[in-house]
């Protein structure tokens, strides 16, 4: 089932509001006792919701939405015990957008979308629907899990180094990251907020371009939204030629699966007269550094507003000093959390700050102007979502540096602000191997066409 | 030469307001030194000339008009603020 | 021993906008109930994202046209990471490597240049109520636009702090960049204190004591006049100098005239700028900034120039008239159509802001037209002084108060043979006095020449009396 089928049945009337609603909800419920892909279940809000119109294209199409996106009056953890009974006054712009969807639950996460699998949650690790002993990535991993079990047409969840493209891609469903700028920021709970975007989880690629066309346009409320205008991505096209850039990548590290898949992916390219080019890009490779440091910078200032004085938790007992409430408050915060604030704090420190962050953004704007100049001779940039298939859970949870690892391939598109989506490339047994395809900023329409096209090579 | 120490730690966690014992320290500097040695190699790009001013698709001047809100039914309520006296957002005594 | 006092003040100006800073609440809180001018941007909920208003910056460039400032074309918004109550989102949005102005100066009446270091925009905090076992705080004014004004540390001494402080105050009201009014927090000082002790051939600096949040020149000058006894004392006392990390934050106790221990600025001060990836850089180019300067029609000091060369008025007079942009606007509104430039700078600084201030009423109460018709009547002798002030004096404090009927009912007495039957009489009644001023007691003359015009009721000329009386007398 996709989104086209399900408007025309209800459109038609050959099923009802009220019959999508016991059907998902019904699954959702069961599902999620398996794999806890959902932080809340939202049936009782979405009872009251059901549309008796159906004048949008998602009215009463059944979503998920990471629970770091704002909803007004419901819980919005981002994935937090900090937030574990915050209900937010007011709604994301995105989620405005979607206007009468019909809501599912809110979808499990890493805390305040820190890490790469889903176990920094606070509310325990969601398991991947295609093996539970797998995590189901991260940091969106509640959402794309709800997608690979088919609890919902479409997924919004938020890309800040691969958070939908790297969940998706262990889940083996599409995972698209927006140009940063296209999809407003307004009401995401911020992680880094020069790399985060909404992003979109769905089943295929032509789902990601209608939910897309939805969520897409110029907010005044993010100041980094750009007005490009409304387009539509929905007519997608068929690419006869077009220069595609394999990124040189070292081999090392990565499951011979994912070699296998891409390297099939890359014959199928040839096959079908795509002009190919090798990329050798010089300042890439700094891009996970970049990260690692300018991310927790603005991590640092962006978890400062949970004191514990306006929401979130707090505790009972009284304190003479001021200081000592708040350490009590951000007590509550997960390991993972207190970690990137102690990293970014560090990094922005006196004496540090020009080794560190000052040092990341000059590179980043090195990276900026290496794509820009790279992209100048091809159309789109390919690689493996992944370095690995999905991981056992608690295999990499001991040392934080080989997870932020896992991010190595989907880093860069977010150091720069580029569209990237990742589609399923190979199946090995029950689990997929992703493929990795960043286009220009805001060439979202050829992008989805692009990986429309490989899409339908691959998988039919 | 270790990248960070005990003491910058424990100076980190008190400037960003985070409760740490001693058990913590260790299990944080480990971590956070393995992450500092990693973005180590930074320092090997040649930065000299480059803009200090960075902006995703080049944007400035995102500015608002001088118009007041006209939708003014936005208000707090006990429901998502922790305590509220007549409208005051109440804090323990600070010092 | 010499003691040199040196300070430096950090002037915080609520600029005048109708919105906030980053989101469109208004700027209009005052005395609103607690916390209902609010939104998720100014309460810093997660998720919530800044957008700065234009009016900011532009009220921002027109004061730094106006304290001679460098307007950058490039500048930028950081955050000042510091946890506190009333800063909601854990860090202040300010301006820190990249100002919008910077090197600016102003003259004080010495001649002496006091430069300033920068003018940049940052958001307003929220205000705290403190209680006996708690805190209460109102987001209503968090997230107002405020310009730091940083001067460099080059006053010494109370006076000069004061009249620094007094010329901004003027300038910025004066271009309408803000209402300035302290009792409403528009305007906050912080300041900056200490001393040069030069004693033996040796030179020794006492610590940097800074005191936050004074709200009225009276407080600015004995804040800075106790701290100066205090750290001489202090210093002769414990002998502690100046030293990287000893800077300490005093409070100002307006009740006690005291200032009292706050904390020592440490390591707890690493704010950890960096700039805000929430906004983009500002680049402005010509049009923008000669945009915002247009909307200066006239600077302080182009407007006493004016009115020194062009208008002939005495140097006073002139100051007095440009200390406020209102006193000027009457002016130059009025001397469009009574060109009596220096007869109408006294009116207007004795007679007019005299009848408001002694009534309490508004300036608005006076009729241009009106007052115009007065001058005019006192002028062509119609009505004398006396009657004129009157005649002004009503009109202003009654708005249906009918100026040209009250001017008709006021006119001097044209008949000659009225007033001279009135001099004889009063003459004739005062015999004695007559007798005296004969004998040389010249004084009583203008006792008999008040008699003659309260007889006639205010409707004859002073200077025609005084001379027909002398006539009469030595007649």
């Amino acid at each position: 089932m996709n989104i086209s089928d399900l408007r025309k049945k209800l459109d038609s009337k050959e099923i009802s509001a009220q019959e999508i609603f016991d059907e998902y909800f019904k699954k959702a419920e069961e599902e999620n006792k398996k794999i806890n892909c959902f932080i809340n279940i939202n049936k009782e809000y979405s009872k009251k919701r059901l549309s008796k119109e159906n004048n949008s294209i998602l009215s009463n199409i059944p979503g998920v939405i990471k629970d770091n996106i704002s909803i007004k009056d419901t819980i919005t953890t981002a994935g937090s015990r900090m937030l574990e009974k915050y209900k937010s006054p007011y709604t994301a712009s995105v989620v405005l957008n979607l206007k009468d969807f019909m809501l599912i639950g809110k979808g499990n996460m890493d805390s305040f979308a820190f890490g790469s699998s889903t176990e920094n949650s606070g509310f325990g690790v969601t398991k991947n629907p295609l093996d539970l002993t797998r995590v189901a990535g991260g940091s969106s991993g509640g959402v794309s899990a709800a997608i690979a079990s088919k609890l919902a047409l479409f997924g919004i969840g938020t890309d800040t180094g691969g958070s939908v493209r790297q969940p998706a891609s262990f889940c083996g469903v599409v995972g698209l990251k927006p140009t940063y700028g296209l999809c407003s920021r307004f009401g995401l709970i911020a992680m880094g907020s020069s790399f985060d975007v909404p992003g979109i989880i769905t089943q295929n690629v032509k789902d990601a371009a209608i939910v897309l066309n939805e969520i897409a346009g110029y907010d005044v409320n993010d100041s980094t939204s750009v007005n490009i205008g409304k387009k539509d991505y929905t007519g997608l096209k068929k690419i006869n030629k077009c220069k595609v850039g394999i990124l040189k990548f070292p081999e090392e590290g990565l499951d011979k699966e994912v070699l296998e898949g891409f390297s099939s992916s890359v014959n199928l390219l040839k096959s079908m007269g795509m002009d190919i080019v090798e990329i050798d890009m010089k300042y890439i490779k700094y891009s996970l550094s970049v990260y690692y440091v300018i991310v927790p910078s603005e991590i640092s200032a962006n978890m400062s507003r949970y004191d514990g004085i306006r929401f979130g938790y707090h505790p009972e007992e009284s304190f003479s000093v001021l200081d000592d409430f708040y350490k009590e408050s951000r007590d509550k915060f997960e390991d993972e959390v207190k970690r990137r604030i102690m990293i970014g704090t560090f990094t922005l420190s006196q004496g540090y700050y020009d080794a560190y962050y000052n040092k990341a953004m000059k590179v980043r704007n090195l990276i900026k102007q290496e794509f820009i100049d790279t992209f100048k001779d091809i159309d789109f940039l390919v690689s493996p979502t992944t370095p690995t298939l999905p991981f056992h859970i608690g295999e990499k949870t001991k040392s934080p540096l080989s997870m932020y690892l896992s991010d190595i391939f989907t880093v860069p598109a977010n150091v720069v602000g580029y569209p990237a989506i990742s589609i399923p490339d190979k199946k090995f047994g029950d689990l997929f191997s992703g493929l990795q395809i960043i286009a220009k900023p805001f060439e979202e329409e050829r992008l989805l066409s692009f990986a429309n096209m490989m899409e339908e090579k691959l998988w039919k | 030469m270790s990248k960070i120490t005990d003491e910058e730690i424990l100076k980190i966690a008190n400037l960003a307001r985070i409760k740490i014992n001693s058990d913590d320290v260790k299990k944080f500097r480990d971590s956070i030194e393995e992450i500092l040695e990693y973005v180590d190699n930074l320092s090997e790009v040649d930065t000299s000339n480059v803009d200090p001013f960075f902006s995703l698709n080049d944007l400035s001047n995102s500015f608002r008009e001088d118009d007041p809100r006209k939708n003014t039914d936005f208000t707090i309520n006990d429901d998502n603020f922790i305590s509220l006296k007549n409208g005051y957002i109440k804090v323990n005594k600070v010092l | 021993m010499e003691v040199d006092l040196i300070v430096g003040l950090e002037i915080h100006v609520q600029l005048k906008t109708k919105t906030k800073m980053f989101c469109s609440c208004k700027s209009d809180y005052f005395e609103k109930n607690p916390n209902t001018n609010v939104c998720p941007v100014c309460l810093g909920l997660p998720g919530a994202l800044p957008r700065l208003n234009r009016e900011s910056l532009v009220q921002a460039i027109k004061v730094g046209r106006a304290l001679n400032f460098e307007i950058n074309e490039k500048s930028r918004f950081d955050r000042k990471n510091y946890m506190y109550p009333d800063l909601f989102k854990g860090y202040q949005i300010t301006q820190f490597e990249f100002p919008i102005n910077t090197n600016g100066y102003i003259n004080l009446s010495s001649g002496k240049r006091i430069n300033i270091y920068r003018a940049h925009l940052e958001e307003d905090t929220a205000k705290s109520l403190h209680e006996k076992d708690c805190t209460l705080l109102d987001a209503n004014k968090a997230g107002m636009p405020l310009l730091e004004i940083v001067s460099s540390p080059e006053l010494t001494s109370k006076e000069e702090a004061k009249e620094y402080a007094q010329k901004i105050y003027n300038i910025v009201k004066f271009i309408d960049a803000s209402d300035c009014d302290m009792e409403k927090g528009q305007m906050r000082f912080d300041i900056n204190v200490n001393l040069n002790i030069k004693e033996k051939e040796k030179e020794f600096r006492t610590p940097i004591v800074e005191i936050k949040n004074l709200n009225s020149f009276r407080s600015l000058e004995r804040a800075i006049e106790y701290e100066q006894e205090r750290q001489l004392e202090e210093f002769m006392e414990k002998r502690i100098v100046l030293e990287k990390g000893n800077k300490v934050t005093r409070g100002w106790n307006d009740t006690l005239g005291k200032t009292i221990f706050q904390r020592n600025k440490e390591e707890s001060d690493d704010y950890r700028y960096f700039p805000d990836p929430d906004i983009p850089p500002i680049s402005l180019d010509s049009d923008f900034i000669n945009k915002a300067l247009d909307k200066i029609d006239i600077l302080p000091q182009d407007a006493l120039d004016k009115l020194i060369s062009e208008y002939k008025l005495p140097k006073e007079s002139a100051e007095f008239l440009t200390e406020d942009k209102i006193f000027y606007n009457l002016f130059s509104d009025i001397s469009k159509k009574y060109t009596n430039y220096s007869t109408l700078a006294n009116w207007i600084i004795t007679d007019v802001l005299g009848i408001i201030n002694q009534s309490g009423s508004d300036i608005n109460c006076l009729n241009k037209g009106k007052f115009v018709e007065i001058l005019n009547a006192i002028d062509d002798k119609k009505i004398s002084v006396q009657s004129g002030k009157e005649i002004l004096k009503e009109s202003i404090l009654n708005k249906d108060f009918n100026v040209s009927e009250n001017i008709n009912s006021s006119l001097l007495v044209s008949d000659d043979s009225i007033l001279d039957n009135t001099i004889k009489k009063i003459i004739d009644e005062n015999s004695d006095l007559v007798e005296k001023y004969l004998s040389g007691k010249e004084g009583v003359l203008s006792f008999l020449i008040g008699q003659v015009l309260k007889e006639m009721k205010g409707r004859a000329d002073p200077n025609v009396v005084k001379e027909k009386l002398l006539l009469f007398i030595k007649k």
